[in-house]
Parts: structure tokens; sequence; C-alpha cells
């Protein structure tokens, strides 16, 4: 019973009283709205032709215009549940006094008029404090369970309804309905809704400082709103024509002194078949088929009723159709729609759905109405010309309906990711601002300055004249980036800084001025006093050559010169080859290289990352594990493309090849974004043993992916995603079943004690639920690695961060962008444990829905998932829960597992160590 | 949002230049996206001493007070960097900001921060370099036994290790002030790289000048470390880095060490600490709020000395 609840309802500890107050408050609006619907329609289609429908709409629509601006202010004074409580003693006051008045013409139209208000104020109101409550997936699960309150009250509604009117006139619900709205308003006073926190940003507080009407500048800041007010414009649409089309041949086919008792009963059934949708189907329709699906089996149905009326014509399909309206609307359809809201912040959703759901709506219906006021004029209303209309207006519905997928998955995104704006453009202040920072002089702010416009592409905004700025760290930045071909206005400046004291700013002068071709005006440096300047004097000049540089005179005498001044001259060549070099200096670097100067041989290791010659792949793979080199040596190595593919997969798989250099290689491959390049990762991904490995190979896969057009087949994603998805159910398994005996552990059972005067069973024991946490945040991790690569354009990371985000709302809004982003792709088979992965739930919970998607059985004993966590692949684990057994196995419980252990070699090391715990040694035959 | 074009401009100027090392654009670019712009009047406060902190003020001109009863002021002045001890050590803040004159801060979320930092961890290592070697000059101006945090042996910890195993060094790591809050993951990777070294009493185990070879934990025995200017001496036991916070530094020793009993260190090569803190951020974010305690501790111990205490 309690398995079959669960699954109706998902319910969670601390839920039910929130849901139960939410349902019983819509329970009582909805009771009484039916028996005021059930009275307005009687007396206005008794009392008046039902040409006048349209007319009632038109005014309606006027009105709502004032009571949404009520609306919004009320909210702000007075909160969501004061604002509630007052609409509904308005209401019932409002009730009496029509009860009271004799039901001319006049009063039956104002009566319509005043349910109408009544009905959207009240709605809108109840569902922007429900809003407030839920979160996005919370409403996925619930908003079913509280709607059901609501039809609930419909079925009671028409029910009492008919039972009244056994006994007297249909006037009389309008006594009935006020006691509801007076019982419901009492009942809302407990509510604790308005006593929650709610935090409304600056802007939000800006905002709605601003008025009312700057609420409408929202829809410019969020297209999504324009798509969402069409959309509930022509749903709006579609469902008073719907409604006219019914009420049009139920006047057509009864007779006016029946109709009190055909609405009430078809109201009746109507919502007791809204009642089976909602508590039967809704919420898995919406957790199955999505949200944006899920909103266009309504707009589904009535276009084809509307198509079946037509062709088959008479009263049976309008009044399914109908049907199909009344039972799905606030249902499914209700719910559907509340959560397209969602995904905005919540001062927007609070601003814009005010207006949404009264001038949007209201105008939708008055200006249907005024077309029906037309084809009622041209009588061009018949029965087939509304089916037509229904068919059109709910064909539009499914066309926007349907375009709403992208929107709603974007606005997520942004939520999520938070991203406001983009790279920054500059306007003329913002220039003032950086050229004002290029002449500070704290060389700070000036090297600032020029980073952002040469980061910018704009370094022709700096002005040669930086080149007279006192701080050398910014005359060495300003000389590599302010040379340009296309400008001169530097070189006269630049000339004048070969003759600075210091060496490295006349390096950096007669480099600019031989890479923009002024070698003519450096000759003069190959006599430089330093013998570091003469080396890069002497490169840049032969560089020109043609021929074999490195046999030039010039160099030849660099080469030749002895002592510290040969070092340092060898060491600038070397840097002058590192910063410009080309093949045709290989030769010299790899002779270099050998020399007994270690610093000249590490400049020149450094210097072949520039160097693009096959014979430094090996030493260029090797300087990865060199932090520093890292950047370039990967930039040299990749500049090889697929040539070097072969050395870096022998590297990978050579067992004599440093770790630091191995988890490296993923990387490197990844940077070649080349087809060979992803089919060997993924083959690496699957041979690859080391899980540290294989952790860079998929973060190598997510780069590679996201920065290119190759793409790893989805069925390959998803299949590794549902291995990962398993490993993180076992991991959590292993951990559930472990809790029990690793979390009690008696004090004093030792007479050893390691750090913190822990027994060592206990230290081993908090390292071993530790570790199994740790490995279940890296599946965790590497689920969305995969993600990644299965969506390369998205931002799985953001969407990771907010999932393990402590804010609720955060991880909802993660769950449900994954969710519709999975929905629309062929990664289908996964998605339900995608969603419980993400969900709110306690390991147990968790475990409970997870384990039935996988084949695995969880331990259930700790002894067995001790012994499961031996056969680990990983050493760490293993070793780990061997000595927490060692140490632990007081009562010799363990002396089993031990027994078999002593046999197993790689354990035998950590064996031995066992008199040293200090506990007493297991005997073994 | 920023206002406008040029405030977004001068605020990224302001944050290339604030750390003293390279930043990254594309952080910067994230840093300042998620800035917001606050200016305060003479007399403000900026947060209030035992709230909770949530958000760092990177002040970009004007002097903030930072007071707390029977302690002598913080002054901060020029561009500074508030709130990030106590967020990062996750301690409601143990003082009161307030603005001595009109002070102009950017502001942000200091979650947001560390989830930016996380993807650029050289920027991250180069901002905790620096920030080890302001703290330790700021603790020369100490008293020479206050350079040092007292360190004592924690309860029971002494046992005759004849071998340290893999899990055992994991334990003694878990166990020292740096590496406590790392994961178990990051413990048993550094445990894998763990080089054990024994000394006997009295013998030299580096002098200052000579080439760093990595952190060094004293899992066992105590070890006298020692400088020359000013001559000061600390001793430091089994659960402590041997040189403290300098200990982050790759640089050549600048302390001397000596065994003062037989002892055991578990050295761990800087690299190799890099590289594991760079896979596991918990690790970094361990050693951070070590070093960020430390620098509170010196910045109390200053303020003991002068009557206020100029930042």
């Amino acid at each position: 019973m309690r398995s079959i609840r669960s699954q109706l309802f998902d319910l969670r500890p601390g839920e039910g009283s929130l849901v139960l107050e939410s349902g019983l408050t819509l329970f009582g609006l909805i009771a009484a709205h039916t028996m005021l619907e059930t009275t307005r329609d009687t007396l206005f289609l008794g009392h008046l032709a039902v040409g006048n429908l349209g007319l009632v709409y038109v005014l309606l629509a006027i009105a709502s215009l004032f009571a949404a601006k009520a609306n919004h202010g009320f909210l702000r004074a007075f909160g969501h549940r004061n604002s509630l409580i007052i609409t509904l003693l308005h209401a019932a006051f409002g009730n009496i006094i029509f009860y009271l008045l004799p039901p001319s013409a006049p009063v039956v139209f104002a009566l319509y008029i005043w349910s109408g208000l009544l009905s959207s104020i009240l709605v809108v109101q109840f569902w922007m404090m429900v809003g407030q409550i839920y979160t996005v997936a919370q409403g996925k699960r619930l908003f079913g369970l509280i709607s059901s309150g609501g039809v609930l009250g419909a079925v009671v509604g028409a029910s009492l309804s008919l039972a009244v009117l056994d006994y007297a006139n249909v006037q009389e619900l309008l006594l009935v309905a006020t006691g509801i709205f007076l019982a419901t308003a009492l009942y809302v006073t407990n509510h604790e809704v308005d006593r929650l926190p709610v935090t409304y940003s600056e802007e939000s507080t800006a905002s709605n400082q601003a008025g009312w009407h700057s609420g409408l500048g929202l829809f410019g800041d969020y297209p999504y709103l324009i798509r969402l007010s069409l959309l509930v414009g022509i749903s709006t649409a579609t469902v008073l024509a719907t409604d006219y089309l019914f009420k049009a041949e139920a006047v057509r086919t009864i007779s006016a002194d029946e109709l009190g008792r055909f609405f009430a009963q078809y109201y009746a059934v109507l919502n007791t078949s809204a009642l089976i949708v909602q508590v039967f189907l809704s919420s898995s329709l919406i957790l199955r088929a999505g949200v944006i699906n899920a909103s266009l089996i309504l707009p589904t149905l009535l276009t084809i009723g509307g198509g079946l009326s037509l062709i088959f014509g008479g009263s049976l399909f309008s009044f399914v159709t109908k049907g199909a309206d009344g039972s799905l609307r606030h249902s499914l359809h209700r719910i559907s729609t509340e959560l397209l809201w969602l995904p905005l912040p919540e001062y927007v959703r609070e601003r814009a759905k005010g207006i949404v759901d009264t001038v949007v709506v209201r105008s939708s219906q008055a200006l249907i109405a005024t077309i029906l006021i037309v084809m009622s004029a041209f009588q061009v209303d018949s029965s087939r010309h509304l089916a037509i209309m229904v068919c059109i207006l709910g064909g539009i519905w499914l066309f926007l309906g349907s375009g709403l997928k992208k929107p709603y998955v974007d606005l997520f995104r942004s939520v999520i990711n938070q991203r406001l704006i983009g790279r920054v453009e500059f306007d003329l202040r913002s220039v003032e601002v950086v050229v004002e920072a290029l002449s500070d002089r704290n060389p700070l702010t000036a090297i600032a300055a020029i980073e952002l416009l040469h980061d910018s592409g704009r370094t022709r905004l700096i002005p040669a004249l930086i080149l007279y700025h006192e701080s050398n760290e910014v005359l060495l930045r300003a000389l590599e980036v302010v040379p340009a071909k296309e400008r001169d206005d530097w070189v006269p400046l630049a000339q004048r800084l070969l003759n600075h004291e210091q060496e490295t700013i006349r390096v950096a002068s007669l480099r600019a001025l031989a890479r923009h071709g002024h070698i003519q005006l450096i000759g003069h440096q190959l006599h430089d006093i330093s013998p570091w300047v003469r080396a890069h004097a002497a490169f840049w000049i032969v560089s020109q050559n043609k021929n074999q540089p490195d046999l030039h005179d010039s160099i030849q005498m660099i080469l030749e010169i002895t002592g510290p001044s040969g070092r340092e001259a060898r060491r600038g060549l070397l840097e002058a080859i590192a910063q410009a070099g080309d093949k045709r200096w290989a030769n010299l670097v790899l002779k270099l290289e050998s020399s007994s100067e270690p610093e000249v041989a590490l400049t020149a290791i450094r210097s072949m990352l520039h160097i693009r010659d096959p014979r430094f792949l090996p030493l260029l793979i090797r300087r990865r594990a060199i932090r520093e080199e890292r950047p370039m040596a990967k930039e040299a190595i990749v500049a090889f493309g697929d040539d070097a593919l072969q050395s870096l997969v022998a590297t990978l798989h050579d067992d004599t090849t440093s770790p630091r250099i191995v988890i490296h290689i993923p990387e490197t491959i990844a940077g070649i974004r080349s087809k060979k390049a992803l089919k060997i990762l993924m083959e690496c991904l699957e041979n690859m043993d080391d899980g540290r490995v294989r952790y860079k190979i998929l973060r190598a896969l997510a780069y590679l992916t996201s920065r290119s057009s190759l793409r790893v087949p989805t069925r390959t994603i998803e299949q590794r995603i549902r291995a990962e998805l398993g490993e993180y159910i076992r991991l959590t398994a292993l951990h559930q079943s472990l809790v029990p005996e690793l979390t009690w552990i008696p004090s004093g059972t030792s007479s050893s004690s390691g750090p913190n005067n822990e027994p060592p069973h206990a230290a081993a024991a908090q390292l071993l639920l530790g570790l199994l946490k740790d490995k279940r945040e890296q599946a965790f991790i590497r689920i969305f690695y995969l993600l990644q690569i299965g969506f390369p354009d998205e931002d799985l990371r953001a969407i990771r961060l907010a999932a393990q985000s402590s804010d609720r709302k955060r991880r909802a809004q993660a769950q449900e962008f994954l969710d519709a982003l999975t929905t629309q792709s062929q990664i289908t088979e996964i998605r339900p444990l995608l969603r419980i992965l993400i969900d709110d739930l306690s390991d147990e919970a968790f475990l409970s829905r997870a384990l039935s998607y996988i084949s695995y059985e969880p331990p259930p004993v700790p002894e067995q998932a001790l012994q499961e966590l031996l056969q680990s692949q990983d050493e760490t684990l293993s070793r780990l829960t061997l000595y927490y057994i060692l140490s632990s196995d007081q009562g010799g419980r363990h002396q089993e597992t031990i027994e078999a252990l002593h046999r197993r070699s790689s354990f035998q090391d950590l064996i031995n160590l066992f008199p040293q715990l200090g506990l007493k040694s297991p005997s073994f035959s | 949002m920023p206002d406008t074009k040029h405030t977004y401009i001068q605020r990224e100027l302001f944050i290339r230049s604030f750390f003293g090392v390279p930043t990254p654009a594309e952080m910067v670019e994230l840093l300042v996206e998620r800035m917001t712009d606050k200016v305060f009047s003479p007399g403000d406060i900026l947060y209030t001493e035992g709230d909770l902190p949530g958000e760092i003020f990177f002040v970009t001109e004007g002097t903030v007070e930072l007071t707390t009863n029977g302690q002598s002021p913080w002054i901060y002045s020029g561009t500074s960097f508030l709130g990030s001890i106590d967020a990062t050590i996750e301690q409601a803040h143990s003082r009161t900001a307030r603005a001595l004159t009109r002070v102009c801060a950017s502001v942000m979320s200091f979650d947001e921060y560390v989830r930016i930092t996380e993807d650029f961890f050289d920027f991250a290592k180069n901002t905790m370099l620096l920030l080890v070697k302001a703290t330790y000059d700021k603790a020369l101006k100490l008293a020479p036994d206050e350079i040092f945090p007292k360190t004592q042996q924690p309860t029971g910890w002494s046992r005759d290790y004849t071998y340290l195993d893999e899990v055992q060094r994991i334990l003694v790591l878990r166990n020292t002030a740096p590496l406590r809050n790392a994961s178990v993951q990051a413990l048993a990777l550094l445990a894998q790289h763990t080089i054990e070294e024994r000394y006997q009493e009295g013998e030299i185990l580096f002098t200052a000048g000579d080439r760093n070879l990595g952190v060094s934990f004293v899992a066992d025995g105590w070890v006298s470390v020692h400088t020359q200017t000013p001559p000061t001496m600390s001793k430091v036991g089994p659960g402590w880095p041997m040189l403290g916070i300098v200990s982050f530094s790759p640089d050549a020793y600048i302390l001397s060490a000596t065994a003062r009993t037989d002892v055991i260190i578990l050295r761990i090569p800087h690299e190799d600490m890099y590289d594991a803190m760079e896979e596991h951020f918990a690790l970094t974010r361990s050693w951070w709020q070590y070093i960020a305690a430390e620098n509170k501790r010196v910045l109390t111990a200053l303020g003991r000395h002068f009557p206020e205490v100029h930042l």
C-alpha cells in the first residue's frame, strides 16, 4: 500500500503538511468557484441570448486590467497569504450582494463579470503563493497532488450544486459558495507562507519600486516571457472558442429548464474525470514526457476534437472536446503551465505572471469575444464555423508550444550559469579609463591596461609614448605588445631603448625592431658590452639568411666565447632561438643540449619547445612533467599534429613512464583535435586501468568535443554514463551498508593508538567511509564529464555545481535543465536515473529508487560489503579495507576473510605489519 | 550587472592589477561579471563581528578599520581584500569592518570566488605563495618566540613506528594542520608520493640556503627550526609541517632544522603536492585554510605589540 502511495505521490519527509495546506486551500477555492460558475452559466444562458457572451468577455477583459493592478498592489502590501484572505472575504461579501439582488439581465451580466474576475484573481494569487514555496523539482512531483485538491473541489462543488438544486433554486448556490469562501479564508489564516524567508534581489526591489507598468519592461529583458504570453493568449482563445462551441450546442439541444441540472451533471462528470487524470496520470505524464511535451497534450486533443466536430457535426464531439478541456485544463495543463513559469527568477515571475494571467488572458478573451460577436452579426457562428475556429487556434497553440522547448532550456541554462554579459565592449568613456590607466605610475595598473587592450585586440589604442614609462616591467610588456607592422610611431622610441642601462630592455627593443623588419637598426648591438645581448643581436641578424644560420661567422663567434661570458652568450642565443627559431636551428640546439653546462643544456631543451623537429618529440613529452613548461610543451607537441600521436600513445602505454608525465598525455592528445586523436582517446578510455588516467581521458574528451566538431556516438556515451551511474549506485550501497558497522566503533578496544589517540580500526573506518564518499563524488563528476561529451555545446560543469549546491532551488533548476536537455536528445534510457541522481533524496531513498534500474544486489550485511571492497581494483580501497578488517577483528568475525587474505601475496606486506599495530595476531593454520 | 561599460572596464583593470600575480583574462572576466560596486561613507559598516561571512570586498580606495573588543584595530588603506580570512577558515567574522573614509569596493560572494578559482590552479597557487610570503614577513616583526605557532604534541600521537605503510601515512597526513580538510582520495595520492626519512637526535636536516626538497611533516619526534636574523628557534612536533606555512613555498630553505630527538619525517616533493592539489581542490582549500588561519594568528599577535596594525 505504502509502495503504491509512494509511486503515485512521491511525497518526501516534511512535505506532507505543506501539500495538505495547499491542496485544501485550492479545494475550497475551486469548490466555491464551481458553484458560482454553475449559478452564473444557468442564470446567464437562461436570461440572455448566447450571443451576449462575446460582450461579457470584452467587459471582463477591461475589468481585469484594473483588477491586475489592484492584485499587484495587494501582493506587495500584504504578502501572498493575506492578499488571498482579503480576496476570499471580498468574494463572500460580493456573493451575498448578488444573492440579495433580483436576477435581472444587468445583474446576471454583472454576476458573470464578478465570477470571472474572482476566478482569475484567486487562482493567480494561489499559484503565486505556491510558486514561492516549492522548487521546480518539487513542483513536478507535488503540483499534481495539490491540483488534485482543486479538481476534488470541482467534483464536490458540482455534486453539491446537484444536491442543492434538488431542494432549492440556482441562486441558493451563491450562499453555499459564500460559506466555502469564508471557511477557506479562515483556513488560510493558519498558513505559514509569508513567514518563509523570501529574498528579493536589488534588481527585484528596484524593479518593484519603479511601479506596475515597469513590469512590461521585463518582457524586453526576457524574450521567453513574450513566447509564454503568446502561448497563454492562444490557449485562452482556444479554450474560450471550445467553451463557446459547447455552450452554443448546449443551448441548441437542451431546454432552458434543464440547463441548470445539465450543467451541474456535466461538470460533475467532467470534474470526476479530471480528478482521475490528476491522480493517476498528470505527474507520471509530466515526469515521463517532460514539461513541454505534457503541455502539448491539451492542444493536441482540442485540435483533434475540433476536427472531428467539423467532419461529423452534431453535439457529441463538441461535448467531448469540451470534456477534454474540462478534464485536463485544471489538472495536467494547469500543472505544466505553472511549471513553465518556474525557470524565471522569482521577482520576474511575480511581476509578469500577474500581467499575463490577467491582462493577456482577458485581452485574448476580449479579442476572441469580439470575433465571435462579429461572426454572430454576420451569421457565421454555426457549430461548423466554431469547430474550424477551434481547429485553427489549437493548431497555432501546438506550434507555439513546440517552439518553447529551446527557450525553456536556454532560460534554465542562463539562470544556472548566471552569465550576465558577454565580452566587454568599449565606448568612449571606457577608452578614456584605459588610456588613463596606461599612464599610471603604478606598473601593475599600467600593465593591466596593456593586457586588457591586448586581450581585446585593441593594441592600437596603446600610445607609443608608453615606451617612456619609468618602469622596466611596463617597458618589457609594451615592447612585446605595441610594435606592429601597420604602425611605426614606436620605432624611434624603441631605438632609443637600445641604449637602456638594463640588458633585458635592450634585448626586448632589438627583438621588437628585428621582428618588424628594422634589422638595419640593431647592427650596433653586435658590439654590445653584454655577451647575452650580442647573442640575441646575432641571432636576429643571421636569421635573415636562408642558408644554415648556425654556420654563420657571427654565430661561430658567439659559440667560441669561453668562460662565464661564453655561457651567457650561448644562453642568450638559445633564448633567442626559443623565441623565434625554426628548424634550421635544430642541429645547434641538439648540440648545445648535450653541453656540460647545466644552464645551457636546460635552455636548449626549452628552446626545443619552439622548433618543430620530430627528434625533439620524446623530450618535449617529458617536459610536460614540468609545471612552468607544460603549456609551451603542449603547444609544441600539438604543432606536430597526428605525427605526434604515435609517440604520445607509446609513452602512455610505457610502464616506465613517470605518472606525472602520463597524466598529462590525454590533454595533449586532445589538443591535436583530429579524428585520430578522438579515436585514440576513446580506445584508451576502454583499455587503461589507472583510474586517474581514465579521469584525465574523460576531461580531455570533454575538452576535445567542446572545442571541435568531433563527436562521440550517443550510444557509446549513454553506455558509459549507465556504467558510471551503476558505479555510483554501487558505492552508495556499499557506503550505506557499512555505515552501521563503521560508525559504531567501541572505544578502548586497543592499547595501541594512532594520531589523535584513535584506535587504529576507528581511524581506518573513518578513512574507509571517507574514501567511499570521495569515490562516489568522483563517479558523479565523471557522469557530468560524459554528459559534457554528449552535449558539447552546454556548460555541464555549471550544471554539476548547481546540482551540488546547498541551495535547493538551484539543485531543482539543474535537475529540470538536465531533464529537458535529455528529453530533446537521443539519451533517453538513463533519463530516469539521472533525475534520481540529482533529486533531493536520502541515500536510503535514493537506493530504493535507483537499484531497480541496474542489476546489482547490494550486500545485505557489512561483512559482505567488506568482502566486496577487498576485491576492488582500487588498491587504496582494498588495502584500507584490509587494514580495517585486521585492526578490528577483535571477536574473530573476519577470521575466515583474514585466512583467505593471508594467501594473497599483494597484501602480504600489510599482513606482516599486523603485530606492529599492537593487536593480537590471528592464528593461522 | 555592471551599470556601464566603463565601470566594467575600471573593475577589470583593477582586478588585473590587484593580486600581484598573473591573472588569466578568462578568470578576470568571470570575477568582474559577478561583482557589484558599493560605496561606503565614513562610519558605514562593511560587515559585523559575529556575522557569518558570505561576501568578500575588493577595496579599490579608502581606509577600513577592523575592530574587536580589547584588541588593537587592523587598519587597511588603499587597495585591500577584506572578509576573505574568516570566509576561508569558515568562521564567523571575528572583527567588525568599518569605513574610516569614503570606501569604494567591488563585492562578490566568497563561494563564487572559490568556484572560479578552482578552474585556475596556478593562479590559486601563486596567490597562496604571495600570502605565505606576506604573512611570514609580518611574522618577522613579532617577538622571536611568536614567529612560529606553538606546536603541541597531539594527545596519544607518540608511538614507535618501525615502518610507515600507506595507510599509516594517510593517517599521519590526515592529522596535520594543512591537510586536515583534504579528501581521503587526495591523502591517498599524497601518501603514494611521500618519502619517509629518519634522523637521529642532533642530526642536521637542512640549513638555510639548501635546495628545498619538499614539504616535510613531522610524523614522530621533535625538530628545532631556527633562523639567523633574527636569531630565533621553534620546536616543531608531530602533526606539523616543519616550516609552518613557509613549507608551502618551493624556494630554497630560509631556515635551518636540527633533530632534537630521533625523528621520522614524511616529505612530499612540492610538485607532487601541487599536482595533487590541482586534481583535488579540497586539498588546495585545506592548505588555503591553514595559511589564512596562520595569517590571522600573526595579525592578532601584531595587535598585542602595536596600538594599531597598519596593512
